[in-house]
């Protein structure tokens, strides 16, 4: 029967909803990283493992508030400047003699409040977030540049470097970091019905607003969350780094995005796995990591980025329909 | 029913003032931008000190001409209802491709033609990628800011590029015609193709049509796919004649000639030139006044001894304060 | 059941069309409902049925709180009730499964079931307590589903059981189904028929909308029939034959505004052979010829307005080919047929015909641009000339041909949406519902004009759900059903009982 097959197939498509399964993702990040540990020298030790993890942990943290900001359909443009900027004025808080974890607080509390502003554009004015967050993104990278200009450079508490650079049993502050904020968003994800709302919200908006879905709360809600958790990556960077720069945060929109793109969260919304945005993290950094040990230029390394993602998201809008065009005409060749 | 009777008449009326602030304002826009432009100047010119000097005003319209190029090409990409966020590093490419050829001996108007080209490429790639891949444009371009910044540094080695003294290129930024800086009459020269592209040629037409609706006009027979493109491929053209420009003017090709901070000159200018970032509307006249302002808020800057590290914010919120006008302008219409 | 107050009393219920404007249009021609009449009991399947646009739709959509009336009366249970939206119309028992579900596709049914509502403890989302209310609601329909699967997983028929089970979980007390069967199969309706059966049994009313003869005689217990906005007749189901309920269903008075073409038909335009895409369009074979107005009847749903936008190259055919003037341009783009001689007015005229924020010049040169020009550089004079010269052709009222064509009325966008195609002439026009929302005096227009197309030689294909303007215009009828073409019916031989009576699944045919 000619309609029991093309329901089949319809079936098949929404089954194979994302474009690579999750469990096909982990196997191949696997299997490179076999790979790569076998062919790179140095590459499979312990220190590089770590201090790769610590590297990923701060694109995670930004990664994990994104995956919010993009479940409910949106963008965060904005992360790279609200990074710079909070790591400044963490800085300059620390130089006022405020304790460097309440530095980081206060930081974030900013950083919260520039996403109240996006979430508020997107959520009131509907407009389109990549250029509401772009605008943002303007005022957070300037205000950046401005006051890091012609300040004294601050010698940071040699607790907060710690808080960068050293481990616990092996296994770096920063990680045990982004591991926390991970459980904290799951927990709270899945305990309250959060979840189910912002995906809904980004999902169908008109089906969310219909059953009663609180889609602005929700909506400003997810933005605030970016914001807060990318400033507190900007703040676990200027740790690391032991100083703040006015253009450190900006390579990190990308780096973010990224992440959660081979993390596999659905640029459409609808659609995001937390630790999945944390493993796209860990793999941008593995890929980096082997660049660094082989000697390839940073530069480069951008290019790998601005390409992988934009190979990732063809393969995630077009990739399906491809594989199944393919599998068709394999079919019809089948037939004949 | 008579209460039915007397709101009917109200919303008739309603709809009457609410048509007339309508037929206006889609008049207006580029009017009432030419006359902010103007009261800007007048104030800065009594409040600013060296504002109104004849050199002054001669130097913005001579830094704007960059700005208005670039700023006119991204205004297609908007109107195609996208966003091009790889301009900054169409500025670096295209610079430093000019430059390498030059300083290689390749003649200079043969230079600048394949730096041109190279920026057209990208935008080529952006467009097939954006419409036939189905990436939403602002990833897309993103990507495209970093892919085209390694490239450029990959060809530069990393250095800045010099040029030799005394070439075509310092006429092109130093030289006048007719007492009109050469840059001026490009960037007039590149408004008015602008202009005619837009107004005067089927593929605006179609552009505009595909930006408001494109499935009607897909339906229509418009051929949508190659008018996106097209508004790609226009915007990097634009950005590497304003990289042009911008090269000559400081005599040296560097991939970080445009940096993130043109991409927020050209957006800010563009989107505060009235440009509708929903798609189908803008006009050219409004985007070169609005480059136009931003070139004249950068010198009030640089005057007024205002850190010029402000101006990445001050475009920001120039942006923020565009997008809450128009939304605020939309819901009207759709109301 | 001998209830002295029925479950569901809805009387008098008025509701006016309206313009594009928000403002009421009045005047019995238009009004969409007309002091109807509904009365449910608990514990009875009650079918509603009526001709495409009786205003069974309309009157669901104001019992069930998606849209307000201009007058009448709803009690449920001897109450009165005013419901201001359909999430105030679930709480109080009165629920209502639109044939588009208010299902999030991404979450899960579980989810689903309490999106918006979501049972907590001191913030904390009671999962326990939703399982355990979603698998009583399932138990009482009998159907078990997997809590955890996604929604887009599902097939149609069991998100619709999602659909019913929240209803219930809300303490339904009366269902609506809006054409629930229209895209099921055979074995999915009488799964769904054995659900609706046992919560007859337990008390509920359900409403069912439907166009199928065979669910009313199988299923309801009895049936009310509508007609251009009224209520025609309420039947024991028992007590009521097939015939008796066409008769009511159709018989509208034949206005005389039609213009029929004098033309003579000419040689094939356009053949479509043995088309097929999915499920929407199976197996499709037509013949429009020059000189002739073939018309597509058949029910919303029916795979017409799909079938056109295959011919006219908007969506591909799996298998099947279509060919215009002895050409095969099955692989054609939209542009390439285009130009080649089709026109196409879509059914949304405000989304797909004309685009709303351009002006009304544009809107009608769109087509001739690449003619206009001079050189690389497009002529606009030629354009307004266009724009005028059509502007009075078709008689459009507007104040300026720079106006937007957001401002203008229906039928003058409709007219708008036709102009384009009006220079160069097209040599097949497709028309998708050309007079839904077009007042009278505008469709008198519509047809004279549609007639001109025809003595100047053009073929038209029309889908048309409005039986006397098929009857009215037509020289031949194609009646499609459930995606097929279900007959050919020369204009002689055709009459509103017949070509109805071909539309409705009839009862052999059902499986």
């Amino acid at each position: 029967m000619p309609s029991d097959r093309s329901d089949s197939l319809v079936a098949s498509r929404r089954q194979g909803a994302a474009a690579i399964p999750i469990l096909v993702r982990i196997g191949i990040v696997v299997v490179l990283l076999l790979a790569v540990s076998l062919s790179v020298p140095y590459f499979a030790s312990v220190d590089n493992a770590m201090g790769l993890l610590a590297q990923a942990s701060i694109v995670a943290v930004a990664a994990l508030g994104l995956t919010l900001v993009i479940t409910t359909g949106g963008i965060d443009l904005s992360v790279g400047g609200v990074i710079s900027l909070s790591g400044l004025v963490d800085v300059i808080l620390i130089g006022a003699h405020v304790p460097w974890g309440v530095a980081i607080l206060i930081g974030m509390l900013l950083g919260g409040v520039i996403g109240a502003v996006n979430g508020a554009l997107v959520a009131f004015l509907r407009v389109p977030a990549f250029v509401a967050t772009f605008g943002t993104l303007g005022i957070a990278a300037g205000l950046a540049l401005f006051i890091a200009n012609g300040r004294r450079t601050t010698v940071l508490p040699d607790s907060m470097i710690e808080f960068g650079n050293g481990t616990v049993l092996q296994l770096p502050y920063l990680v045990i970091v982004a591991v926390a904020v991970l459980i904290v968003l799951e927990v709270a994800l899945r305990v309250t019905p959060w979840s189910m709302r912002l995906r809904a919200t980004g999902d169908n908006f008109r089906v969310a607003v219909l059953v009663g879905v609180p889609t602005r709360p929700i909506l400003i809600g997810a933005y605030v969350a970016s914001g807060a958790l990318a400033s507190l990556a900007g703040g676990m960077l200027t740790a690391q780094l032991s100083t703040a720069g006015p253009q450190q945060g900006e390579p990190y929109t990308l780096s973010a995005i990224a992440a959660c793109v081979v993390g596999g969260v659905d640029l459409m919304g609808g659609r995001g796995r937390l630790w999945a945005s944390c493993l796209g993290a860990i793999f941008l950094a593995g890929l980096g990591n082997v660049m660094n040990l082989e000697g390839v230029q940073p530069f480069i390394q951008d290019l790998a980025t601005g390409v992988l993602i934009v190979v990732a998201v063809l393969l995630s809008t077009r990739g399906r329909e491809w594989v199944a065009r393919f599998g068709e005409s394999f079919r019809k060749a089948g037939l004949r | 029913m008579t209460t039915t009777d007397t709101t009917g008449r109200m919303t008739r009326s309603g709809n009457a003032v609410l048509g007339a602030v309508r037929r206006a304002t889609s008049q207006v826009p580029a009017l009432g931008l030419v006359a902010l432009l103007a009261i800007m100047w007048m104030v800065a010119s009594f409040t600013v000190p060296n504002f109104a000097s004849a050199g002054n005003v001669g130097n913005i319209l001579q830094q704007s001409s960059d700005l208005v190029v670039a700023a006119t090409g991204v205004m297609f990409v908007l109107l195609a209802g996208g966003i091009d966020l790889s301009i900054g590093s169409v500025y670096g490419i295209g610079s430093v491709v000019l430059s390498g050829l030059v300083l290689g001996g390749v003649e200079v108007f043969l230079a600048i033609l394949i730096a041109v080209t190279v920026a057209g490429v990208a935008g080529f790639v952006n467009g097939v990628l954006t419409h036939y891949g189905r990436i939403p444009s602002f990833i897309m371009t993103l990507g495209m800011y970093y892919v085209l910044f390694a490239v450029a540094q990959i060809l530069s080695n990393g250095q800045t590029l010099n040029l030799p003294p005394g070439t075509v290129l310092q006429t092109l930024a130093r030289g006048n015609v007719a007492g009109l800086p050469i840059t001026v009459i490009v960037a007039v020269f590149a408004a008015v193709v602008a202009w005619l592209l837009l107004n005067r040629t089927v593929f605006g037409r179609r552009l505009v049509s595909v930006g408001l609706n494109p499935e009607a006009s897909r339906l229509s027979g418009i051929p949508v796919g190659p008018v996106i493109v097209g508004a790609f491929v226009l915007s990097s053209l634009f950005a590497g004649i304003a990289s042009v420009i911008l090269t000559a003017r400081v005599q040296s090709g560097t991939p970080a000639l445009g940096g993130l901070d043109s991409n927020f000159e050209v957006i800010t200018a563009a989107v505060v030139g009235g440009t509708s970032l929903f798609g189908g509307r803008g006009t050219v006249l409004g985007v070169v006044v609005g480059a136009l302002i931003i070139r004249t808020i950068g010198n009030c800057i640089t005057l007024l001894d205002i850190s010029p590290l402000l101006y990445q914010a001050v475009m920001g919120s120039l942006i923020l304060i565009a997008l809450i006008v128009e939304a605020i302008r939309t819901r009207q219409e759709v109301s | 059941m001998a209830t002295v107050t029925p479950l569901l009393r809805a009387s008098g219920i008025d509701k006016y069309a309206y313009d594009d404007n928000g403002q009421a249009i009045r005047g019995t021609t238009v009004q969409l409902l007309h002091a109807v009449e509904l009365e449910v009991e608990g514990g009875e399947i009650h079918a509603l049925i009526g001709e495409n646009g009786a205003g069974k739709s309309t009157l669901i959509k104001v019992i069930g709180g998606a849209i307000p009336s201009e007058a009448g009366t709803v009690e449920l249970g001897g109450e009165k009730v005013r419901f201001g939206s359909s999430r105030d119309a679930r709480r109080q028992g009165v629920s209502v499964i639109w044939q588009e579900f208010s299902l999030a596709p991404k979450l899960t049914v579980l989810e689903n079931m309490f999106l918006g509502e979501e049972p907590t403890v001191a913030g904390r989302l009671d999962r326990a307590t939703m399982r355990r209310r979603a698998a009583a609601a399932f138990a009482r329909l009998g159907v078990s589903l997997p809590l955890g699967a996604v929604v887009a997983s599902l097939s149609t028929s069991e998100q619709q059981i999602v659909e019913i089970a929240k209803a219930l979980d809300r303490d339904a007390r009366l269902l609506i189904l809006d054409e629930p069967t229209a895209s099921l199969t055979s074995v999915e309706a009488e799964r769904l028929f054995a659900v609706l059966h046992e919560l007859r049994a337990k008390g509920l009313g359900i409403v069912l909308v439907t166009h199928r003869f065979d669910e009313v005689f199988e299923m309801a217990d009895r049936v009310t029939v509508m007609k251009d906005g009224r209520t025609t007749g309420v039947h024991t189901v028992a007590e009521t034959t097939r015939e008796e309920l066409i008769e009511q269903m159709v018989g509208r008075a034949l206005e005389s505004y039609f213009v029929r073409p004098k033309a003579m038909a000419g040689d094939a335009i356009l053949e479509v052979d043995r088309v097929t895409r999915g499920t929407a369009v199976r197996d499709a074979s037509i013949v429009v010829r020059t000189g002739e107005i073939v018309t597509l009847a058949g029910l919303v749903g029916a795979g017409r307005t799909e079938l056109c936008r295959i011919i006219m190259g908007a969506d591909r055919a799996a298998t099947g080919a279509v060919r215009f003037d002895g050409q095969d341009v099955s692989r054609w783009s939209i542009a390439r047929r285009l130009a080649a001689g089709m026109a196409f007015v879509p059914e949304d005229r405000k989304s797909q015909g004309v685009v709303l924020a351009m002006s009304v010049r544009r809107n009608i040169g769109v087509r001739g641009w690449l003619r206009m020009r001079r050189g690389p550089l497009l002529v606009p004079r030629r354009e307004r000339e266009l724009a005028r010269r059509q502007i009075d052709n078709l008689r459009i009222s507007v104040n300026s041909p720079e106006q937007l064509a957001s401002t203008l009325s229906g039928g003058n966008q409709q007219r708008v949406a036709i102009a384009k195609w009006m220079e160069p002439a097209g040599r097949l026009y497709i028309f998708d519902e050309p007079t839904r929302g077009v007042d009278v005096g505008a469709r008198r227009a519509l047809y004279a004009l549609i007639a001109g197309l025809v003595e100047g030689g053009a073929g038209v294909l029309m889908v048309s759900s409005d039986l006397p303007e098929v009857l009215g215009m037509s020289d031949r009828v194609y009646v499609m059903r459930g995606g097929a073409i279900a007959a050919e019916v020369p204009i002689a031989e055709a009459s509103e009982q017949l070509l109805l009576g071909l539309m409705l699944p009839a009862h052999d045919n059902a499986a």
